[in-house]
Parts: structure tokens; sequence; C-alpha cells
């Protein structure tokens, strides 16, 4: 008999269901999964895309990597749409990227063009949250905030035991963005949570200009570069140590999200070997060819930035779940060209990471990706900042079809290849009767055995799971 | 129970030769160490202490000059210390492994004189003055030892590391 995994997805539904209704089950079981993908990687396209500027191609092919040149949505035609409108008296900050692809990446994954982010606000903190938890959420942008449900992490590393260090969350936003790591939820928090970089804020020659001891550099060729010199063999000496004085003191009662030292550790070694770089190429080395020209040099932006130090993390750590929120599209509250060239931005982003993943061994048609947009942005122009094109800024919140019409690409071995729209989508509360984001949040789940998980803990706090999107799997 | 206020108060009372004795509620004096949740530092707390501990001054706001083969200076760039690093660290869900990095760098700066291994003539004494500067104690026995045994066994366990393993205790860390 072969075991399908529309049998297998069935008969663990089951086992969930009874693992709710039944008696206590400390641990969730993981059976053998039918998915060819062991890790899944979500990339929230934050900041708020609309429809119509990146399937619809409305003002040129902003994102040609991943969807080509032609419209793939009614009503913006069906020929190519030409290159992406940028306003004549624009200043131009001349972009770095690749030559398109010849073959959109879409092509190779499945692209569900009329997603819907159907509930909660269309805002930043919230539209990434439900992209970590799969919960349709209105927390608030506070500082000691929390993800709304368990996150992907939490769900993850409780039925795995998985280190913190198989679990991470890279945002271009610091701040109240930590609340990405975990949820609140006393069987889960903190304890399984991710672990949590804003690599822009991070990842910058300052540090070790700052530590030097230094005021002035000489580049003269001869003169060492500042680094921090955090040597592997001192990082386990001073666990060792500091292990010794932390047995005499109680631990933290805060509740905040730590990592045991072998995890610190492994994240410092990380960091020592950035920080340690007399080159400082591996901030942001110009071979990562996207980014904005300075004079020689590649200069990033934030999504550039986090994207690359994603693909360092991933290359070094190969975990098994990933989220990248990403930024630059948010310039178009006030600046509708600078959306556009965000726009170019991600797609090379989203581009460059596919490939590293695809030619990294360990990664290498294992790995599930999801790019969508964290919500869209409202149907109409905001008078800010208009162009010669009688364009102006966007903005996004109040809830229209702008704010919540959205795609989804999903690329990896499980995905049947196709551009599907489907309709007639059924569950209880669920009004769009369209795949919806959740529904990404919840295929992410099942790939990594926790979807029976995450539909009880969003049950439990009255939150409507999201569906497997069994149209677009193999 | 027998307060070290209660038992301090007889003392006194017979120390004083004192006809007269009186009964007291029993008084607690301070709170015992090791019994206290420790509540951890903020970084922009870390950042103060590790630079008044190590570099012996305050974070502190100045221009780092890069300068031509000449030495004429072709950039300045503005450095704030205390907000730069209090950023950087902000930007980690977990910030002990950047403060971790963060005295690795301090420790490194031509500003920060910790001598080399080699040049330590006494470590028991070294250990002893680190304990005493940065916790505010001497080490008890168990940590005397273990840090001695880790001085002589262990090539990476040095001034550096004594210093580093200190500010990244818990103990260091919280307040």
């Amino acid at each position: 008999m072969t075991f399908s995994r529309r049998t297998f997805l069935k008969a663990a539904t089951a086992l969930g269901l009874g693992a709710v209704t039944g008696p206590f089950v400390p641990r969730i079981a993981r059976a053998a999964s039918p998915f060819k993908a062991k890790r899944v990687i979500v990339v929230g396209v934050a900041g708020g895309l609309r429809l119509s500027e990146s399937l619809g191609m409305a003002h040129g092919a902003t994102m040609p990597n991943l969807f080509g040149d032609i419209p793939l949505i009614p009503g913006f035609g069906d020929t190519p749409a030409g290159a992406p409108q940028i306003a004549p008296e624009y200043p131009l900050p001349p972009l770095v990227t690749p030559e398109p692809l010849v073959k959109p990446l879409h092509t190779e994954g499945a692209l569900i063009t009329n997603l819907r982010y159907a509930e909660g606000a269309p805002g930043h903190l919230q539209g990434s949250a439900c992209l970590v938890s799969g919960a349709y959420n209105n927390i608030d942008n506070r500082p000691d905030a929390h993800a709304p449900s368990p996150t992907l992490f939490e769900l993850h590393r409780r039925a795995t035991g998985a280190p913190s260090t198989d679990a991470w969350c890279l945002s271009v936003l610091s701040g109240f963005f930590r609340a990405l790591q975990s949820s609140d939820d006393p069987e889960y928090g903190p304890k399984y949570g991710g672990t949590w970089l804003s690599p822009g804020s991070i990842m910058s020659p300052l540090l070790p200009l700052a530590l030097s001891g230094d005021r002035s550099l000489k580049l003269d060729g001869k003169t060492p570069i500042p680094t921090i010199v955090d040597p592997k063999e001192e990082i386990a000496a001073v666990r060792k140590l500091t292990a010794v004085l932390d047995g005499n003191t109680p631990a933290y009662q805060d509740g905040a999200f730590r990592p045991s030292p072998e995890e610190a550790a492994a994240v410092e070694e990380h960091l020592a070997a950035i920080f340690g770089d007399p080159t400082y190429g591996s901030f942001f080395p110009k071979s990562f060819g996207v980014g904005i020209q300075s004079g020689a040099d590649l200069g990033g932006t934030g999504d550039t930035v986090t994207t690359y130090h994603a693909e360092r993390i991933l290359q070094r750590f190969l975990p098994h779940v990933m989220m990248i929120s990403l930024f630059d599209v948010d310039a178009c509250h006030t600046d509708f060209n600078a959306y556009l060239q965000g726009q170019i931005l991600v797609d090379a982003c989203v581009r460059h990471l596919w490939e590293t993943i695809q030619s990294t061994e360990g990664l290498k048609d294992e790995t599930a990706l999801f790019v969508l947009p964290e919500h869209g942005r409202q149907l109409f122009f905001n008078g800010k900042n208009p162009d010669s094109l009688g364009r102006s800024g966007l903005d996004h919140g109040i809830g229209d079809d702008g704010d919540r019409d959205v795609w989804a690409l999903a690329l990896g071995p499980d995905f049947k290849p196709g551009v599907y729209s489907p309709t007639g989508i059924q569950q209880p509360g669920r009004v769009s009767g369209r795949y919806e984001t959740i529904d990404v949040l919840m295929t992410a789940a099942a790939m990594l055995g926790v979807n029976d998980a995450m539909t009880e803990a969003l049950k439990g706090r009255d939150k409507r799971p999201g569906l497997v999107m069994e149209g677009i799997l193999q | 129970m027998i307060t070290r206020g209660a038992a301090l108060l007889s003392l006194v009372a017979g120390l004083a030769g004192c006809g007269y004795s009186y009964d007291f509620d029993p008084v607690t004096l301070g709170d015992d160490k090791a019994g206290r949740v420790p509540e951890p530092r903020t970084n922009s707390q870390y950042v103060r202490a590790v630079y008044a501990d190590i570099l012996g001054r305050a974070p502190e706001i100045y221009n780092f000059d890069l300068q031509d083969p000449s030495g004429k200076v072709v950039q300045q760039i503005p450095i704030q210390e205390q907000t730069y690093l209090t950023t950087a660290l902000d930007a980690t869900g977990d910030p002990a492994p950047l403060r971790a990095l963060l005295a690795a760098g301090l420790l490194g700066s031509t500003e920060c004189d910790v001598p080399e291994k080699e040049a330590v003539a006494d470590p028991r004494a070294f250990i002893r003055d680190q304990f005493r500067t940065l916790l505010g104690r001497e080490p008890n026995a168990y940590e005397a030892f273990a840090f001695e045994d880790a001085w002589n066994t262990d090539d990476a366990t040095g001034p550096r590391a004594v210093i580093r393993a200190i500010v990244g205790s818990r103990e260091y860390q919280s307040r």
C-alpha cells in the first residue's frame, strides 16, 4: 500500500484530534514526513506590496526574476510590461542587480495569484506575526509584544527538541519586531523561541572601529584594519568558567528568550567570524551582487543586507525553520518610485536566496521557500510626494482589497508547478473562498510535521487555523 | 529563626552587661545574595558597566578620522559608543553572544591594558583581583579552584578569558 501525502495528512489530522480530546499528551509525536522538504523558509515581503504593481506589473516588470514580464493577473494585459517606470525626475540611486532570469522562478514552483490576507490589521508587526504563527491578529506595536499564537519556531523546537540555532527569525526592523521570536503561550513561549536578529543594526564596521580604542585609521594598505578577535578556543574557555559562576547564581525568572550556553556560543562564533574578517567583506560583500552602486563598492539596503546574512546563517546552521521579514518596499508611504525600486531589489534578493539554497549541500532539494507580501497597500494614492507620472505615496492599514489581495510563491520539491487562483475553498469562518495567508503557514507547518500542533494551539486561542494547500502539492 | 539582626542585638546587650532584656520582632538586614532572583541588566546598563570596568571610562561621542597615507583626514565617522552599541545589542533576541563579542573587542582595545598570560606572575592573585573588581567579592573555594585549574591546564584561559568569564556571568549581568 502506498502511503500518500494526502492520506498521511488525513491520518495525522485524525491523530491530532485524538490528542486534543484524549488524555494529557506531554509531547507531540512526529511521524515520518511524507514531504521531501525538511526545511522551511518564509520570506515576508514586508512593508506591504500590492498585487497591481507586482503580478499586475502596472508600472513595468519590477520583479522579473520571480514573475517574468507578462502580467499574471487579469486586467493588466497580456503583453510584456516593459521596464519599471521610474519617473524621469526621480534622483535614481543606481541599483546593482543581475540580468533577469530567462525563465522566471514562478515556473519552477506554485504561484497563488489570489491569496487573501483576510483578517487582522494590515500592519507591519501584525502581518509579520501572522507569517510566523499562522494567526491573524491585532497585536500591539509594543516592546513587550509577543506573537499571537505559537510560532513555527516554537512548534518545531518543542516537537523535536531542536536547539534555538535550528530556528531563526531575521527582520529588517528591530525594536518591537523581537515579538516575532515567540508567543507567550504557556505551553510554548520563549523557551522554544527562535533566534532573532536584525542584521542591519548589527553588521557594521562601526562596531570594531568603536571598540578599537583608536580614534583614527590610516588607510595606507599597511595599517591593520580593526577587527574583533574572539577565537573559538577562548569562547570555549570563557563558557566553561562562566558556567562555574552561573552555577552559583539563580536563573532569571523574567520569562525572556535565552539560548543555552552552547547555543549562545554557536551564535557568538558565527558573529566572531564576521567581525574578525579583516577585509570587512563579511558585513556585506560586493560579491553579493544585489544592492546600490556606491562608487566602486556595493551599498546595502535593509533587504539586501538581511538577505545576505540570512544566507550566511542558512549555510552555517542549516536550520529547519527560518522567517525573513524584509522592508524596503515600505518606502512607498512617501516615495512611489522607491517602492518600485524596492520591488526590483526584493526580486533579486529572493532569486539570490533561492540560488544559494539550491547550491548548498544540506539545503538543496530539501528546502521549501515561501515568498509572500505580509499584506498589500491601499487602493488609492495618498498625495504625498507626487511624481510627474501622476503617482504618489501609498499607505496601508484600512483593510481594503488593495491591502488584502496578495500572492504567494512556493518553491521546493513538493510543489506542483503552476499558476493557481482557486475559488470555492471552504472552511467554517472562511468568507474569502480562497487560499489565505494563514494557509501558507499551515502548509509550512505540515512540512515540519507540526500542523496538528499549530491547529491545536490556534483553536486554543479561538483563532481560525489555516488549511494545508493540497491543491499546489505534488 | 534567629536573624543576623537579632543575634547582633543580643551580642550588643551581652557586651554591655545590661540587666534588662528585650524581645524584638525578627529583623532582616539586606538580602541573602544567593537567594535573590537576578534581574538582567539592560543593554544600556551593560555597556556602561563594561566600559567602566574594562576601559575605566564612560562611553563617549567622538569623530573617527579616516586618513590617507599622508595622514590627511579624508573622512570623519561620528561614533556614539553608547548609542551604537546599545542599538546593536537591542537588535538581537538574546544579547549574550553579542555582549560576549563586545567584551572581547574591549579587551583587545588599545585603551585596555590587560597583561599577557605569561606576564602574570601570580595567577591566583590576578583572579582574586578580578573577582573583587568586577563582582565586588572574593571567589569562593570552588570558583577559585575552577579558575586556577583552568588557568593551569588550558592555554586559552588567561587574563582575557578570566575577565570575559566574569563579565559574561549572570551575576555580573544582573542587578
